[in-house]
């Protein structure tokens, strides 16, 4: 058990210097991720959580109602994992954190970002699968999840994303069968390159995630 | 730990703080009779918080922050006469603040934390009761109804934060007796009514916050003369009036006023605390000069003017600030020079004095300004050329030029600008080629040249401007063909090349865009 008088001090010491955050719903998110992230090239340096709003923050940019539209992380030799915060975004447009480090699951509260046109995953050491919820991204137009270590198959419900016009899966660990209905007729073969795919599916004559 | 729990029946102090410990609170916890102290704070318990804690009538702390405990707050709470620290912050916990809680069973207590959870209904009007209260924080919750009059009864608070909430109603009269309070934070609720007045009885008042609510009237004259406020935010809010003149702000270090409907001039006392560092009153009506203090005011960080009606030389009334890091002037009525003081600004990430009426050369010292990210001098009548030392300028990622009457070419060693992604030079009188280097600003988003006398040809190497979203060459003297490579530029949603003199077809690989 611990030592009782020095963990009673070292706790009231952090209760006195605790900072209250005063930033809204979306800065908070933001810091919170800020928080499971390692950044040694400081390029958060300016997210102040003590303004009113993150929109004066560098790397992130609002809309005239100060709500976040766009998170560009890119090439920034960021580590760490990603939680359920950045699903707070909730007029997320652009959400860009292609070539860092970052690994762990892809969140699957990602998928309730209504108003997502991009999102770029490309570069890191991302895990897991595909979520799911990405289905619910109607307003998707690019989705680069390349170059990373993800496993799984591609799930199905994506081929109801009808605006979406790129669409980058390769190098990575996926299994099972590519989609071809949707937007999937368009894709070239270069966008699936590089995982354990089977090939395109034989409708109704295979299994979508033979293989995995 | 509910198996061993029973028989540590003479535990007086509990202390499993800052360990991942899961699971729930057990019931038995109830039966540590002489637990004088229970810390249990940043763990991953879930659960409800057991009601047999009421049974504890020793316990003078309870410590709880930072968990994921449910459900409500046990009003058996009550029956513990001896508590002096109840810390329940950083939980998922629901329901009303019991109030039970400020019974005659809690005199004693000094130190109640309950924000940062989900507690509803209003605040309790038997928190009044508890005569002996320092420090009160009940923020980030989803309290409403209004504050009520009783709670001056706490007449000794010292902290009282009850922001992020959905609390109505204006500040209680009742509140004119408390007389030792230091901070009061109301920020972010849904309050109304005037400043009370009375606020020059707080007389130890270092920090005030009732950012975003629905203040209306003007600052009373008597938040000025003896305070010794430190910390003040009105933002958004109904606020009218302008700040009275003689306010005392010898301790101000952080005075935030935006969003409000302030007018009037700003005090000439604004910089007498040394201290300054945070100064913001954009979105106001303020209009006259910056006082003569700015120009010495050396302990500013952060500093922002802009959406305002203020005047002045800006080249004579600001100067060097050693620790400047933000300063946005836009939107006012500011003339002069863009002085080579910006460019001595060392820590300056960002400068903004867009929509002014500057004029005259943008001064070529202000390359020194090595940690600048973001420039932004559009809508201003500034002439000549685009200074060569911008070259130094290497963390640049937004510059915008745009709507002024410069001329000459872009600089060839703005080409090392490769942080760059938004570029605006739009509506200049710019002349020469776009140089091919343009391709090297690999992270360029946004690139907007229109409106100048640009001539020649659109180089190909525009086409590895891979991250390329919006390209305007519009109304300038382009000609030649569109490089096929264009193609390339996956990402481009915008191209405006309207109003040149490009020929040559149309590629049909554009549907590739």
């Amino acid at each position: 058990m611990a030592s009782f008088f020095s963990s009673f001090f070292l706790l009231s010491i952090l209760l006195t210097l605790t900072p209250i955050l005063c930033t809204n719903s979306e800065g908070n998110a933001l810091h919170a991720l800020r928080s499971k992230f390692s950044d040694p090239k400081n390029v958060l340096q300016s997210w102040d959580p003590t303004l009113v709003n993150p929109c004066t923050w560098f790397h992130v940019t609002c809309d005239s109602n100060s709500h976040v539209i766009r998170l560009d992380l890119g090439n920034s030799n960021i580590s760490g994992a990603l939680g359920s915060e950045l699903g707070e975004l909730k007029h997320l447009q652009y959400l860009e954190l292609y070539g860092n480090k970052i690994e762990g699951k892809i969140p699957k509260e990602l998928g309730n970002l209504k108003n997502l046109i991009s999102m770029d995953l490309y570069g890191n050491n991302f895990q897991g699968e595909i979520p799911k919820s990405f289905s619910k991204l109607k307003s998707l137009r690019f989705l680069r999840l390349n170059n990373n270590k993800l496993s799984g198959p591609i799930p199905r419900e994506l081929t109801t994303l009808s605006n979406l016009k790129v669409f980058d899966v390769s190098n990575n660990n996926l299994c099972g069968t590519i989609p071809v209905d949707g937007p999937f007729t368009s894709f070239p073969i270069e966008s699936f390159e590089n995982n354990r795919l089977n090939g395109p599916e034989l409708q109704g004559l295979v299994s979508y995630d033979f293989g995995c | 730990m509910a198996t061993f729990l029973p028989s540590l029946s003479g535990l007086k102090y509990l202390d499993l703080s800052h360990n991942y410990f899961s699971g729930v609170i057990p019931l038995e916890i109830g039966m540590l009779r002489s637990l004088d102290k229970l810390h249990l704070t940043n763990n991953s318990l879930i659960g409800h918080i057991p009601n047999s804690i009421g049974n504890i009538t020793n316990l003078t702390e309870v410590l709880l922050s930072g968990n994921g405990l449910i459900g409500f707050i046990p009003n058996s709470i009550g029956n513990l006469r001896k508590l002096v620290r109840v810390d329940l912050s950083r939980n998922k916990l629901t329901g009303p603040i019991p109030p039970e809680i400020g019974t005659m069973s809690s005199l004693k207590i000094q130190y109640l934390d309950l924000s940062s959870n989900y507690l509803t209904r209003a605040i309790p009007s038997s928190i009044g009761n508890l005569t002996n209260l320092y420090f009160l924080y009940l923020y980030s919750n989803q309290l409403c109804g209004s504050i009520p009059p009783e709670l001056v009864g706490a007449r000794d608070l010292i902290d009282f934060e009850i922001g992020y909430n959905l609390i109505t109603g204006t500040i209680p009269i009742t509140f004119r007796n408390f007389s030792r309070l230091e901070t009061m934070s109301f920020r972010v609720n849904h309050m109304s009514g005037p400043i009370p007045d009375y606020v020059l009885n707080y007389t130890n008042l270092k920090e005030l916050n009732l950012g975003e609510n629905q203040f209306s009237g003007p600052i009373p004259p008597e938040l000025g003369k003896r305070t010794i406020l430190v910390i003040l935010n009105l933002c958004s809010n109904n606020l009218i009036g302008s700040i009275p003149q003689d306010m005392n702000l010898t301790e101000m270090e952080v005075f935030q006023i935006p969003l409000n409907k302030f007018s009037g001039h700003l005090p000439n006392t604004i910089c007498d605390s040394g201290f300054l560092r945070h100064l913001s009153v954009h979105d106001n009506f303020f209009s006259g000069p910056i006082p003569k203090s700015f120009k010495n005011c050396s302990s500013l960080e952060r500093v922002r003017l802009d959406g305002n009606q203020l005047t002045g030389n800006i080249s004579e009334d600001f100067g060097i600030y050693p620790e400047l890091v933000f300063i946005d002037l836009s939107n006012n009525s500011f003339y002069g020079e863009v002085s080579s003081n910006w460019g001595h600004c060392p820590n300056l990430t960002s400068l903004r004095i867009s929509n002014n009426n500057l004029s005259g050369k943008i001064s070529t010292e202000l390359g020194g300004a090595t940690r600048l990210v973001e420039l932004h001098l559009s809508s201003n009548y500034l002439v000549g050329e685009i200074p060569k030392s911008f070259e130094r300028l290497s963390s640049l990622m937004k510059l915008y030029l745009d709507s002024n009457k410069l001329c000459g070419t872009i600089p060839s060693e703005l080409g090392n600008l490769y942080n760059l992604e938004e570029f605006n030079l739009a509506k200049n009188s710019l002349t020469g080629p776009i140089n091919e280097y343009i391709g090297d600003f690999f992270k360029l988003r946004i690139l907007n040249l229109s409106s100048n006398k640009f001539e020649v040809v659109i180089p190909i190497h525009i086409a590895k401007l891979e991250k390329l979203e919006s390209l305007d060459l519009s109304e300038n003297s382009l000609a030649g063909r569109l490089p096929s490579q264009l193609e390339d530029l996956k990402t481009l949603q915008t191209l405006n090349l309207s109003h040149n003199n490009l020929s040559g077809s149309i590629l049909s690989c554009f549907t590739q865009i």
